[in-house]
């Protein structure tokens, strides 16, 4: 099991958005978040990070054996969490290698491994880049900086490559990506996939699980897991919407 | 220029009153007229206005009275040459290959110079040789970009520089290595053992499509308090070129003002960088005047203020002409007590059509109790213009901080990479690599020690 999420609730600002998620990855599975707009996807998958602007108000977080709540950000990316952020921030002055070496080295630290030099490192880079069909000189500028949206959402999963992290979660990695973009992002995931590792995809839209195919769908609703089921479930919300789920957990609301 | 000066109370004697008068009755005697008489109105304008106060808009968060707690010595007299040398070892950068100039004191030191090789008809040369030999050259244009009434700073450095540097580029003549240039001041006058005060004073030339860069260093002997009052005019004819680095690396103990103004002619371009890490106030007045046609200046500036220094910038892009482009990049990062203070003025003539003016002074305030004013002031009569300015006061970016931390870099480290990376922009504009190496050293030291 990599992950287990037991009824994590938290809030941003005094608003409750999470209202108790249960959720378990183990390895070699790929899960989906569906829900609309304002359901907490994104706040999930910041929860899960750590950002600090969000307060966990309850549950708890088995990550690999260890209680991730308790863990600082960068913790948790040293054990093996990595999140594709939705809007890659831009930072000047950062240089991409520069950056992802400190990341690389930061996390074999933390595992007991000796660092690699910067040439080591480079030849590590430059095959990784191949699966991303990235261009070398991103690497020389600085992080995100100029970049346009397909580059950014493509240099998360180059990150989560070189980094080869044992939970990737894709915040709507999808989002603002032309169809060439979008698959080439969704191979690059492909190529990652193994036995070992998990992934959580929180999108909107169900198209890209027509290239990431997930073993599990599941949908979140004011901050809850009102629906689980497998791939077919996505197809059935892209036909039909969110609404006539929306009615039927209000129906159950009434009722009990 | 546009403030106005209050009058100091008539019955208050300026401290310098004793040795103004003492000079015009000798020193300036010796000068030619036009030079005493440029001197005679420095000491009357500062006589009369004395010292700037906060209460003149231009000074408004910079007070200078610590400067009037002491009474220094400007004019020190002959150099104990030998003594200076020892201290002034390492004050050159010696990978910057470079002619080299020493002052000391305001004085020019030809011993310490190195001018080999300089190309013929290129001209550095000492201000009091320049007004011997080229008395027109120097008396045409000495005083007429930071005039007397410029301010009462300007005014004294008028009347009291000794000496000074004088740098004359010839037509479409473009210089093959940088001018080092070393000002340093020494812990106490020769003469009074009052703390020293030093004019150094630059008149720089480069005629029609000549080119040159200058590194300028300022320092001190260590620790001590001395005040260095300096004035540089650049003129620029069509088409020239002059870059002009500073780094005022003085005393913590010492005040350090300055008037850095830049005169261009059509298509000449202007760029500066000014680096502020010493003193314990410093203040620079840097003013470009584009006056010619498709003209441009660029001002770069970092300056990192800690313990509780006082660190000042007021520059003026002056917009004369239609089609010129200013850009000014000014960054400033402050820690413990200090205080910055940050006011770029653009004015637009009304004839200064298609002026194309950037402004961005972005400031990094790294404890709770230090300050920074930082004020953009817009002046435009032109209506086809585009100026555009920010400023940004604030801590590290918690969105950048964050990106880091979950890519598993402690946060610590992330704090550190973004200072650096803050400070690095304005670096990276330094074309002189070894000047760049040393102040990547310096961040390194001042923002990487403490976790």
């Amino acid at each position: 099991m990599l992950i287990e999420i037991k009824n994590l609730q938290a809030s941003v600002e005094g608003k409750q958005i999470l209202h108790g998620i249960n959720l378990q990855i183990n390895e070699g599975e790929v899960h989906a978040i569906m829900g609309p707009n304002g359901s907490g996807k994104s706040t999930l998958s910041q929860v899960l990070a750590g950002r600090d602007t969000y307060e966990v108000t309850g549950g708890s977080v088995n990550f690999c054996g260890q209680d991730l709540l308790e863990m600082d950000p960068e913790a948790r990316a040293c054990a093996g969490l990595f999140l594709a952020f939705q809007y890659p921030i831009e930072i000047p002055g950062v240089n991409s290698t520069y950056f992802l070496k400190a990341a690389y080295n930061e996390m074999r630290k933390s595992r007991g491994l000796p660092e690699v030099d910067a040439m080591d490192f480079l030849t590590l880079v430059k095959e990784k880049m191949k699966i991303m069909e990235l261009d070398q000189s991103l690497l020389n500028r600085s992080v995100n900086q100029g970049f346009s949206g397909g580059e950014k959402k493509r240099n998360e999963i180059f990150q989560m490559a070189v980094l080869e992290p044992k939970l990737a979660i894709l915040d709507e990695t999808d989002s603002g990506l032309d169809i060439d973009a979008l698959k080439n992002v969704s191979d690059g995931v492909n190529k990652l996939r193994n036995k070992s590792n998990g992934f959580l995809l929180i999108t909107h839209y169900q198209r890209l699980l027509n290239y990431i195919v997930p073993d599990f769908v599941h949908v979140l609703y004011k901050g809850k897991i009102v629906r689980s089921g497998t791939k077919e479930l996505a197809l059935e919300l892209e036909e039909r919407g969110y609404d006539w789920i929306i009615q039927e957990v209000s129906q159950q609301s009434v009722t009990a | 220029m546009m403030s106005t000066i209050l009058p100091i109370d008539s019955k208050e004697l300026h401290p310098y009153a004793e040795s103004l008068n003492r000079l015009e009755a000798t020193d300036w005697a010796l000068d030619p007229s036009w030079l005493s008489h440029l001197r005679r109105a420095g000491s009357a304008y500062f006589s009369e206005c004395g010292m700037p106060t906060i209460r003149q808009e231009e000074w408004r968060f910079t007070n200078l009275k610590p400067i009037s707690s002491h009474s220094f010595d400007f004019c020190s007299g002959q150099l104990d040459l030998p003594a200076v040398e020892s201290e002034l070892a390492g004050c050159a950068f010696d990978k910057l290959d470079s002619y080299l100039v020493v002052l000391v004191n305001g004085q020019f030191c030809s011993q310490l110079s190195n001018l080999e090789g300089l190309p013929q008809g290129f001209v550095i040369e000492s201000l009091k040789d320049a007004i011997k030999n080229r008395p027109e050259e120097v008396s045409k244009r000495l005083g007429t970009q930071v005039k007397v009434d410029h301010s009462s700073l300007a005014a004294l450095n008028t009347a009291f520089f000794q000496d000074g540097l004088f740098i004359h580029a010839p037509k479409n003549f473009a210089l093959d290595r940088p001018v080092q240039i070393v000002q340093f001041v020494t812990s106490a006058g020769a003469s009074t053992g009052n703390p020293v005060g030093a004019s150094p004073r630059m008149l720089a030339i480069a005629e029609s499509g000549a080119e040159f860069a200058l590194v300028e260093r300022f320092v001190g002997s260590k620790d001590s308090v001395y005040w260095t009052n300096s004035v540089a005019e650049f003129f620029l004819a069509p088409n020239a070129s002059i870059e002009h680095l500073k780094l005022q690396e003085d005393s913590v103990n010492a005040f350090h003002t300055a008037a850095i103004q830049s005169h261009l002619g059509q298509d000449a371009r202007f760029t500066s960088h000014s680096v502020a890490l010493g003193a314990s106030i410093s203040r620079n007045d840097i003013h470009s005047v584009l006056d010619g046609r498709a003209s441009e200046a660029v001002l770069n500036g970092l300056y990192l203020g800690q313990k509780d220094q006082l660190v000042d910038h007021h520059t003026l892009m002056d917009h004369r002409q239609p089609n010129c482009n200013s850009h000014e990049y000014y960054h400033g990062i402050l820690t413990d007590q200090s205080r910055g203070v940050f006011n770029g003025k653009i004015y637009v003539h009304q004839i200064a059509q298609k002026t194309d003016a950037i402004q961005n002074s972005r400031n990094l305030v790294l404890s709770d109790s230090a300050t920074i004013n930082a004020k953009p002031q817009l002046e435009i009569y032109a209506d086809d213009v585009r100026c555009t300015h920010g400023a940004t006061i604030g801590q590290l970016d918690e969105d950048s901080v964050f990106y880091l931390r979950a890519r598993g870099i402690n946060e610590a480290l992330a704090r550190r990479m973004l200072i650096h990376a803050f400070a690095s922009d304005v670096v990276d504009r330094i074309p002189f690599d070894p000047v760049k190496d040393y102040l990547e050293e310096i961040l390194a030291d001042r923002f990487d020690a403490k976790d």
